[in-house]
C-alpha cells in the first residue's frame, strides 16, 4: 500500500503546526510515504526549508495551502505546475494584503477567480455542507475532490460513510487526508500549548478548542490501511502525480532591463568593466589584474550571472551620483571585476590572494553582494530600487522572528497558568547574555525547584518550542527584486509599518532558490567617513575622497599597535583593542585577519594562540598536511577564515564543493536545527583516512560550530579592514574632524560622545561647549587660526526638539540674542526646548549660570500678536551658584558628557583615601601587582565569544582601565558588576606590551559617592 | 503681567533687576493669627502600607519582598520590605532593575483596596486618641490632637504612644506634629520627629525638609533642581509672584496652608457602621414563639437603622444567651444585601425552628455584618421590557432552601469545556443572574460531537476481558461505535489516554466503555445510557 499525505500544516502556520518543515520531510520519508504536501494557512513561509529538506531526502514535495473563506469554507489549493504556483501565490498574496499583519481574509470571489492550474481539496468538517461541495464542484470540477479526515473522533464510521454517500451525490472523487499538524503524536502538549497561546487562555481553561487527541501526526501507512478504504488512500497518488512543481523551476528569474537595448548583458558588463579599468589603471592595468578580470568574467558568462553584477552596480552607480558612500562586501565582491565596478574599494594589488575564491564553478552557488551605505541614507537608495523596478518587482525580503528563551518562557508560562509575575520573574531571569540554552539553574535562581512536575512539563516545552517562528518581520535591508510580478513568485504580505510589504520568504530561503537578492545596509561608519571627509575636504578647499587616504601610512598603524583606536572602526572594541598589541598589524592584510580573528570561531578553535605565537616567531610554520598548504598558508597555517574552513573540508576531508556548501549552510543553521552530527562524522573520518590528526580534525570542526554563530568570512573582512583603515587614518591625523563626525554619526560604535570627546581632548584637539549664540545642530569645526577646534552641537543637548533648533539657528542668522526672552520669542521656543538649552549650560552667555538661566527661562512669555517681545519687569531672586559637582551633574544628565573636571576630580581625596590608584598610578606597576582602583564604569561587554568573560572598562580623571571579570567573580558579584556606577576592584595588574588590564579579584559598588551624578555606561553591546 | 503683585506681608515693589528680598514666608514674628492657633496636628505616615495592606503570609518576615505597581516595562516597586531593601532594593526601583539586584524577591501586585481598607482600619483606631481623624490617601493619616494631650502626657507622649502602638501590630510609621495639617503630613514624610507645636516654630524647620516631602510631581520638583533649589527654605525665599506665575497658584495655596496662612479644611473621616443591639427578656424562657417575638423587636430596630442610611446587609449573628452556659448562635447569610424584617425573620424562623436550646434564654444579641449602601430600583411595569418574574423570588427560595437544607446541600451543576468526561461537568455555586434568572438559565454552547450518556460513574469500573473483548454482567458485549480516542490533559497530571466505546450488554443496556491505551491496559465502564 502507498500513501501521499495532501493536507499537512508545518510550524509556519504559526501557533497551529507544531513541527517544522524538516521534521515532517523526514518523518514522511522514514515512513514511506509516496510524496508530502506541505500546505501552510495562507502562506508559504515554510516552502523553501520544507523543498530542501525534501531535496535531501528524496521525497517528492507538493506545495499548496489551506483557507478558510469568511463564510467557512474550507479548502487547500495544491500547485500543479508554475503557472498553478503562481496562482496560489497570488491568491495568498491577495488574501494577505487585505487584512492586518498575520491575518488574510478572502471570499468566494477570490477563490473563484483564481487557483489556475492548481487541485483543490474540500474540507467539508463534521457536519458538510452540501452547498459548499455543489458550488466549488461548479467551478473546479476535474481538479477537486472531497478530503476525508478520520481522526478517532468516536463516529469516524458514521462520518466515513457519510462523506462517502456525499461524495457519490455529487459526482465528486473522494480522498484520504490526514489533518496533519505534527510528524509525531509526541508533540501533542506542544500542540495543545501552541493551541492555548493562539487563543490566549491557559491549558485548563482552554477546554474544547483543544484537539482531543493526538490522531493529527504522520501515521504509519498500515495504521492507515486499517482507518481509511484502500481506494480512499490510492486516490492519493493519482492527485500527487499531477502535482509536478518544484521550486527549482524559480533559479534565476533576474530583471532584464538592467541592459540597455541593443547589447547583451555580456557586451554591456564588459564595456563597464573596461570603462572602470581604465579609471582605476590609469597607465594600464597590470597584467595580473588583466588576467583575472578575463578569468572572472569568463566564468560570471558561463553561470549566466551578468544582471547580477550589472544590478548591483546600478545600484551603487546611483548612491555615488548622490555623493551617498558605500562599499560592497561578499564573496562577490572583492573580485577585480566589483573593484573596476567601483562596488568595492577593495585594491586587487593590496589583496592578492582573494580571487581565486570568489565564484565556484562546482558549488552552483548564486553570487552573494551586500551593500553598506551610509546609514542615514539608506532610505534614498531604497527608495530608488522601489522607482526602477516598481513596487510589484522589488520588496524587502521577511526575517523570521523565532521563539527565543524569553519569549518561549513568557507564552509557555501563561498556558501552563502561572501567575503572570512570576513568569515575567522567570523570563526576565534569563538575561540575554545567558546564551540560548535553557538552564535549569537559571530556573532555579529565580525561586523555581526545576524539578517539580510543573516546572519539568514548562522546561521541556520551551526546549521544544525555541526556533519555532512566530512572525514574519521584515528585513533590515535584504532586497528582492524579480522580472515578472513578484506576487507571481513568492507571496507577498503586509508588515507592521503600514505602505511597507515583506515578502513571505527570508534571505536564506532565496539563497537557496538562487533568486537575486541584495543586501541594502546602513552602516553609521560610513556616515562618520564621509561626513569626516567632506570638513577635510572643506578644510582643504579640495575634494578629498576615500580613494586620497594614503595607503600603507607607518603612523597609522603605530597607533593601532598602540590600540589608541576610540572610535576606529570594528577595532575599537575591548576585545579588539586587547589582540591589537599582540598581532601588531603593520600590513593592510593584518587589519583583515585582525577583524576576523577576535570572532567566535577561531575563538572556539583555539586558533588564536598559535596565530600569534607563529606571527611572533615563537613557533614553527608547519602544515598538518601538504594538501592544506596552499590553503592555509596566508594565514601561517591556521585557519581562520570561513572560506579556509570549507576548502579544508574539499582539500582534507574530501568533501565535494556541493557537500562544503551544504555543510556552510548547516553551520548557519546548527542552532535552529540542531545538529552537524552527520557532517562531524564525515569530516573527523574524512580527515583521519586522508592521514591528518584526529586533535586537528577535531579542532577544525569545533572552529565550524563557532562560524554557525558568526560566521566571519574573508571577504567581508576585507571590505571592513579597509574601512578600519580609512577611520584609522582619519583619527590618526585628522583628530578634530573625524571627532567631529562621529559626534554627529551618533549613536554608533561602542563608545558615547563622553568617551569621544574625552579621547579626542586627550590628544590635544579644543573642544568648545554647547552654545545658543555659537552652536549649530551638529557640532562643527571653528578654525580662529590658532588650529581646529570642536564646538559642539545642539544635537547633544537631550529634550531638545530639532525643530526648535532649526528655528533657533534660523533666527540668529546674522543678529546675536540679547536676552533669553529675546533668543525664546525670535525662535519661537517652547518651555521644553528652553529647559533643554538652559539644563544644558547653552544659555550661559546669555543668563549666567544655570540655576539663573532656568529661573529666567522658566518665566518666558508666550509672545502676544501685538507684543513680538514681550518685555517683563521682574525682580530676579537671590539664586545660589552651582556647585563645581553639581554643574559635573547637570553636564552628564543634559549632555551626556562634560568639558569640565572629571567627576572623580572631585572626590580624588576620598578615593585615595580608601588607596585607589588613578589609571595612570597603574602604568607605573609592573605586571602582576595587586592593585586597587576603580572608576565610572563606562562599559560592560560579554563577548559571546569569551566564555563568560565581562569585560568592564571603567575611567577615572586620567583615563581608563580595563577590568577582566572572570564568570566566577561575575556571578559572585552580580548585583555589583551589573549595578555599580563607580566600581571599585582589587585585582592584579596585567601588562602585556602597551596594553594593561587589571584582573578582578573582588569588586565594591561606591556608587553612594556619586551622589546625584548619573552616569550611564553603554552595556553589553 | 507687566506689573509687579507684591508681596503679601511687604507692599514696598522692588525695582526690576535687582534681587528681590522679598519670600515667600515672612518672619515668624509677623505670622498672622488667622487659623485657629490652638489646631495641633498628627500626621502617620506609613511608606510600607502598600506591603502591609497584603495578606502575606506565607511570606518569612526575613524573605526579601516588595510591592510592585503599573504594567509592562513601567512597572515599578513602590515598597519594598527591610530585606529586600537590604539587597538594594527601594521605592522607584524598575522591576527588571529589583530583579538583577535580587533575583529571588518575592513580588506582589499592588492591592490599592487592600490599601484603603487598611488605612480605613487604621482611622478607625486613630480614633481612640481624637474624634477628628482624616484621611490622606494613599499612605497617610492626619488627627487634630490639640484636646488630647493632657490624656496622653503632653505631644511626646502622644506620639510615643501611637508608635508603640502601630510597631506593635507589625506597622513600620512614621510620626509628626505641627500646627496645620499639611505641615504635619511634609514633617511626617521628612521623618522629622522634634513635635512643632507653634506656626512660629515652622520657617526654622523649612530647611530641613527637602523638597521630596511635599509630594508634588516629579516634573515639578524636577524645574526646582534646575534652579537649585534643595529644600523647603530655598523654596520661601522665592518672590511670590514669580512663583506664581511660573508654578501656579495651587503649590503657592499648598505653602500658605503649611505655614498657616490659609485654613485647609479636612474632612473626618467616615466611620464605617453595623448594628449592635441587644435586649434582655421579661422572663427567662425556653420557648422559641416567645423568643421570636423578641427577635421580631430587634429586627425592627434593625430595620430603622438601616432605613435612615438607606443601606443594607449581607449577614447577622444572632446570640441566644442563657444563663451559665454558653451562647446559641445563629448566624444568617443572605444572597444580596438586604434588611427588611420580615424576610430576616421568616429565615430566622426556619433555623429556629430547629435549634434546639440547651437552657432558658435570658437576652438575646443581634449584631450585623457591616452596612452597605443600598442601590435604589425603580419600578417596572409588567410586560415592558426589563420586567420579570419577581426579581427576588429566585434568591429567596435559594435562602430559604439553604436555611433548611444546609449550604452544602444546594448546588449547580454546569457543563465544563473539557475533553475528559470526568471533568467535563462540575459542581458550582448557584449563580443569581443581575435579572434574578435562575441558576440553570446560562447559556452552555453544547459541541457537536459523538454522543456522552446521561450516567457517570464516579470511579470507572474494571471490565473482566475474555478474547480481547469486555464482558459485563457475565456476558460479553457487543461494541456498537468507536472508537473515540481521547488524549489529553496532561497539562496537570491527569493524562488520560483512552479509546472509549459504545457497547450494547445482552440485556440491551448500552454501556460507555473504555479500553486503557496506556501499559496498563484494560477494559473500563465508564457510563450507563439512560
Amino acid at each position: 500500500m502507498a500513501y501521499a499525505e495532501l493536507h499537512c500544516l508545518s510550524n509556519f502556520t504559526f501557533l497551529r503546526g507544531a513541527s517544522r518543515p524538516e521534521e515532517l520531510v523526514g518523518r514522511a520519508k522514514e515512513l514511506g510515504y509516496a510524496a508530502l504536501s506541505i500546505t501552510d494557512e495562507c502562506s508559504l513561509a515554510g516552502a523553501v526549508r520544507a523543498h530542501v529538506a525534501a531535496r535531501e531526502h528524496g521525497l517528492p514535495l507538493i506545495l499548496g495551502s489551506e483557507f478558510t473563506l469568511a463564510d467557512g469554507l474550507r479548502v487547500v489549493g495544491l500547485a500543479t505546475s508554475r503557472t498553478g504556483y503562481g496562482a496560489l501565490c497570488r491568491l495568498i498574496t491577495r488574501g494577505r494584503r487585505a487584512a492586518p499583519k498575520g491575518a488574510y481574509a478572502l471570499t468566494r470571489a477570490d477563490l473563484e477567480a483564481s487557483l489556475e492550474d492548481c487541485l483543490l481539496l474540500w474540507l467539508p468538517g463534521l457536519q458538510p455542507r452540501h452547498e459548499e461541495g455543489a458550488w466549488l464542484r461548479e467551478r473546479f470540477a476535474g481538479r477537486l475532490w472531497l478530503a476525508v479526515e478520520l481522526s478517532a473522533g468516536g463516529t469516524d464510521h458514521e462520518h466515513l460513510a457519510g462523506l462517502m454517500a456525499l461524495s457519490a451525490r455529487l459526482g465528486l472523487p473522494a480522498v484520504a487526508s490526514g489533518d496533519v499538524h505534527m510528524h509525531l503524536r509526541g508533540r501533542r502538549a506542544l500542540q495543545d500549548t501552541l493551541t492555548a497561546i493562539r487563543h490566549g487562555v491557559p491549558l485548563k481553561d482552554a477546554g474544547l478548542v483543544l484537539a482531543p487527541n493526538g490522531e493529527r501526526h504522520l501515521r504509519a501507512i498500515t495504521t492507515l490501511g486499517r482507518i481509511y478504504p484502500r481506494e480512499l488512500l490510492e486516490e492519493t497518488l493519482a492527485v500527487a502525480a499531477r502535482c509536478r512543481f518544484s521550486l527549482d523551476e524559480l533559479r534565476y528569474e533576474y530583471p532584464e532591463e538592467i541592459v540597455p537595448s541593443g547589447s547583451t548583458p555580456a557586451g554591456h558588463l564588459r564595456r563597464l568593466t573596461e570603462e572602470g579599468i581604465r579609471r582605476r589603471w590609469p597607465e594600464g592595468e597590470p597584467d595580473a589584474v588583466r588576467e583575472l578580470v578575463e578569468h572572472e568574467l569568463g566564468l560570471i558568462a558561463e553561470l549566466g550571472y551578468e544582471r547580477y553584477f550589472l544590478t548591483v552596480h546600478d545600484l551603487v552607480d546611483f548612491a555615488r551620483g548622490r555623493g551617498i558612500l558605500c562599499q560592497g562586501r561578499g564573496s562577490a565582491a572583492n573580485s577585480a571585476v566589483c573593484y573596476a565596478l567601483g562596488i568595492t574599494e577593495v585594491d586587487p594589488s593590496r589583496m592578492s590572494l582573494l580571487f581565486e575564491r570568489f565564484i565556484s564553478r562546482e558549488r552552483n552557488e548564486p553570487p552573494d553582494i551586500d551593500v553598506d551605505f551610509e546609514h542615514e541614507r539608506r532610505e534614498e537608495v531604497i527608495q530608488y530600487l522601489y522607482a526602477k523596478y516598481g513596487r510589484h518587482r522589488a520588496a524587502l525580503t521577511a526575517t523570521v522572528i523565532t521563539y527565543r528563551p524569553r519569549s518561549a518562557v513568557r507564552d509557555v508560562g501563561k498556558a501552563l497558568g502561572l501567575d503572570p509575575l512570576q513568569v515575567d520573574r522567570l523570563a526576565r531571569s534569563l538575561q540575554w547574555w545567558d546564551g540560548r540554552e535553557l538552564d535549569p539553574s537559571r530556573v532555579r535562581d529565580a525561586g523555581f525547584d526545576p524539578g517539580s512536575p510543573l516546572m519539568r512539563r514548562l522546561l521541556r516545552l520551551v526546549e521544544d518550542l525555541l526556533g519555532f517562528p512566530r512572525h514574519l518581520s521584515q528585513h533590515t535591508g535584504g532586497f528582492v527584486i524579480s522580472r515578472g510580478p513578484l506576487e507571481e513568485l513568492v507571496p507577498i504580505e503586509n508588515a507592521a509599518m503600514p505602505e511597507r510589504t515583506v515578502i513571505q520568504w527570508d534571505k536564506d530561503d532565496l539563497d537557496e532558490l538562487g533568486l537575486l537578492k541584495v543586501d541594502v545596509l546602513g552602516l553609521g561608519m560610513l556616515t562618520a567617513i564621509r561626513r569626516a571627509l567632506a570638513l577635510v575636504s572643506a578644510r582643504r578647499g579640495a575634494p578629498f575622497g576615500v580613494e586620497d587616504v594614503p595607503p600603507e601610512d607607518p603612523e597609522v598603524y603605530d597607533m593601532i599597535c598602540r590600540a589608541d583606536t576610540v572610535g576606529v572602526f570594528q577595532i575599537e572594541s575591548r576585545a579588539q583593542m586587547a589582540m591589537l598589541p599582540r598581532l601588531r598589524p603593520r600590513h593592510f592584510y593584518d587589519l583583515v585577519i585582525e577583524v576576523a580573528i577576535v570572532r567566535p570561531g577561531p575563538i572556539q578553535g583555539q586558533m588564536v594562540h598559535p596565530f600569534l605565537r607563529r606571527r611572533a616567531g615563537q613557533e614553527p610554520v608547519v602544515y598538518p598536511g601538504a594538501g592544506v598548504r596552499r590553503v592555509l598558508e596566508r594565514t601561517l597555517g591556521v585557519p581562520i577564515f570561513q572560506e579556509q574552513v570549507m576548502q579544508l573540508a574539499i582539500v582534507a576531508a574530501g568533501f565535494t564543493p556541493g557537500e562544503a556548501d551544504r555543510l556552510r549552510r548547516a553551520m548557519a543553521a546548527w542552532r535552529r536545527k540542531g545538529s552537524l552530527g552527520p557532517f562531524e562524522q564525515r569530516l573527523v573520518e574524512g580527515m583521519r583516512e586522508r592521514g591528518y590528526d584526529e586533535g586537528f580534525a577535531r579542532q577544525v570542526f569545533q572552529q565550524i560550530l563557532g562560524f554557525g554563530e558568526y560566521g566571519f568570512p574573508e571577504s567581508h573582512a576585507a571590505s571592513f579592514a579597509l574601512l578600519v583603515y580609512v577611520s584609522a587614518w582619519l583619527k590618526c591625523h585628522e583628530p578634530a574632524a573625524f571627532c567631529c563626525a562621529l559626534l554627529n554619526s551618533q549613536p554608533m560604535g561602542f563608545y558615547a560622545p563622553a568617551q569621544l570627546v574625552r579621547d579626542v581632548r586627550g590628544h590635544g584637539v579644543e573642544v568648545r561647549p554647547v552654545d545658543a549664540d555659537r552652536s549649530d545642530w551638529e557640532s562643527t569645526l571653528e578654525d580662529d587660526g590658532t588650529g581646529q577646534a570642536v564646538r559642539l552641537g545642539l544635537a547633544l543637548v537631550h529634550g531638545l526638539s530639532r525643530e526648535g533648533a532649526r528655528r533657533l539657528v534660523d533666527a540668529r542668522a546674522g543678529r546675536r540674542f540679547e536676552s533669553v526672552q529675546a533668543l525664546a520669542s525670535r525662535a519661537a521656543l517652547d518651555r521644553d526646548d528652553l529647559a533643554a538649552l538652559s539644563a544644558s549650560g547653552a544659555l550661559a552667555g546669555l543668563a549666567g549660570h544655570r540655576h539663573r538661566a532656568a529661573w529666567r527661562v522658566t518665566g518666558v512669555e508666550k509672545p502676544l500678536p501685538l507684543m513680538p517681545e514681550p518685555q517683563i519687569a521682574e525682580g530676579l531672586p537671590l539664586l545660589r551658584a552651582p556647585q563645581e559637582g553639581e554643574d559635573i551633574v547637570a553636564d552628564y544628565r543634559a549632555l551626556g558628557l562634560t568639558l569640565g573636571r572629571h567627576p572623580l576630580a572631585l572626590l580624588r581625596g576620598r578615593l585615595a583615601a580608601l588607596g585607589w590608584l588613578t589609571a595612570s598610578d597603574l602604568w607605573d606597576q609592573p605586571d602582576g601587582t595587586p592593585v586597587c582602583c576603580g572608576g565610572i564604569v563606562v562599559t560592560r561587554q560579554r563577548p559571546g565569544s569569551a566564555s563568560g568573560v565581562t569585560f568592564v572598562t571603567v575611567e577615572d580623571e586620567t583615563g581608563s582601565i580595563n577590568l577582566i571579570v572572570w564568570q566566577s567573580l561575575g556571578d559572585r558579584q552580580r548585583r555589583v558588576l551589573l549595578g555599580a556606577r563607580l566600581l571599585g576592584v582589587r585585582g592584579r595588574v596585567q601588562r602585556e606590551g602597551d596594553v594593561l588590564h587589571v584582573v578582578a579579584r573582588d569588586l565594591e559598588d561606591r556608587s553612594a559617592l556619586l551622589g546625584a551624578l548619573q552616569a550611564r555606561s553603554r552595556d553589553f553591546r | 503681567m507687566s506689573s509687579l503683585t507684591p508681596d503679601l506681608f511687604d507692599p514696598t515693589p522692588v525695582p526690576a533687576g535687582q534681587p528681590a528680598r522679598l519670600s515667600l514666608v515672612p518672619e515668624a514674628s509677623c505670622l498672622p493669627a488667622r487659623q485657629g492657633r490652638g489646631e495641633l496636628w498628627l500626621c502617620l505616615w506609613l511608606p510600607q502600607l502598600p506591603l502591609d495592606a497584603l495578606a502575606t503570609g506565607e511570606d518569612a518576615p526575613d524573605a526579601p519582598a516588595c510591592v510592585i505597581e503599573g504594567e509592562g516595562s513601567a512597572q515599578r516597586v513602590i515598597a519594598a520590605n527591610g530585606a529586600a531593601v537590604r539587597h538594594g532594593i527601594r521605592a522607584g526601583l524598575g522591576l527588571n532593575a529589583a530583579l538583577a539586584l535580587c533575583p529571588g524577591v518575592r513580588l506582589h501586585m499592588r492591592q490599592p483596596a487592600a490599601e484603603a481598607a487598611l488605612l480605613e482600619r487604621l482611622a478607625r483606631w486613630t480614633t481612640q486618641f481624637t474624634p477628628v481623624v482624616s484621611l490622606e490617601p494613599p499612605r497617610a493619616l492626619l488627627a487634630e490632637v490639640r484636646g488630647s494631650l493632657g490624656l496622653f502626657g503632653g505631644a511626646a507622649g502622644l506620639r510615643r504612644r501611637a508608635l508603640e502602638s502601630l510597631h506593635r501590630r507589625g506597622l513600620y510609621a512614621f510620626a509628626a506634629l505641627a500646627p496645620t495639617p499639611r505641615a504635619a503630613l511634609w514633617l511626617a514624610r521628612a521623618g522629622l520627629d522634634t513635635p512643632v507645636q507653634a506656626p512660629g516654630e515652622l520657617p526654622g524647620l523649612a530647611a530641613r525638609l527637602p523638597l521630596s516631602c511635599l509630594g508634588w510631581p516629579q516634573a515639578t520638583l524636577a524645574r526646582f533642581a534646575t534652579l537649585g533649589i534643595r529644600n523647603v527654605a530655598d523654596l520661601t525665599r522665592l518672590p511670590r509672584d514669580g512663583f506664581a506665575r511660573r508654578f501656579g497658584p495651587s503649590l503657592l495655596a499648598e505653602l500658605d496652608e503649611a505655614f498657616g496662612r490659609r485654613p485647609q479644611p479636612r474632612r473626618r473621616a467616615v466611620m464605617p457602621e453595623r448594628f449592635d443591639d441587644s435586649l434582655e427578656l421579661p422572663v427567662e424562657t425556653g420557648s422559641i414563639p416567645l423568643v421570636e417575638i423578641a427577635l421580631e423587636r430587634l429586627l425592627g430596630r434593625l430595620e430603622a437603622f438601616l432605613r435612615t442610611r438607606s443601606a443594607g446587609i449581607l449577614g447577622l449573628a444572632v446570640a441566644l444567651l442563657h444563663r451559665g452556659q454558653p451562647a446559641t448562635r445563629l448566624r444568617l447569610g443572605l444572597a444580596r444585601p438586604g434588611g427588611e424584617a420580615g424576610h430576616l425573620q421568616a429565615l430566622l424562623h426556619e433555623r429556629l425552628g430547629r435549634t434546639l436550646l440547651p437552657a432558658p434564654v435570658v437576652a438575646l444579641r443581634l449584631r450585623s455584618t457591616v452596612a452597605v449602601p443600598l442601590e435604589l430600583r425603580s419600578g417596572v411595569l409588567p410586560g415592558t421590557a426589563g420586567y420579570d418574574a419577581d426579581p427576588e423570588a429566585a434568591a429567596r427560595l435559594l435562602e430559604h432552601l439553604r436555611a433548611r437544607l444546609g449550604r452544602e446541600a444546594v448546588f449547580s451543576v454546569r457543563l465544563a469545556q473539557e475533553h475528559r468526561p470526568e471533568r467535563a461537568w462540575q459542581v458550582s455555586e448557584p449563580a443569581l443572574g443581575k435579572t434574578g434568572a435562575g441558576p440553570f438559565a446560562e447559556a452552555v454552547a453544547v459541541p457537536v460531537g459523538p454522543a456522552r450518556p446521561l450516567w457517570m460513574i464516579a470511579e470507572p469500573q474494571a471490565l473482566r476481558e475474555r478474547d480481547g473483548l469486555p464482558r459485563h454482567g457475565g456476558r460479553s458485549l457487543t461494541l456498537l461505535s468507536g472508537p473515540e480516542r481521547i488524549e489529553t490533559g496532561w497539562w496537570d497530571g491527569q493524562d488520560v489516554c483512552r479509546d472509549y466505546y459504545v457497547a450494547a450488554a445482552a440485556d440491551g443496556v448500552r454501556l460507555w466503555i473504555y479500553r486503557e491505551r496506556r501499559r496498563s491496559g484494560g477494559w473500563w465502564l465508564h457510563g450507563v445510557f439512560g
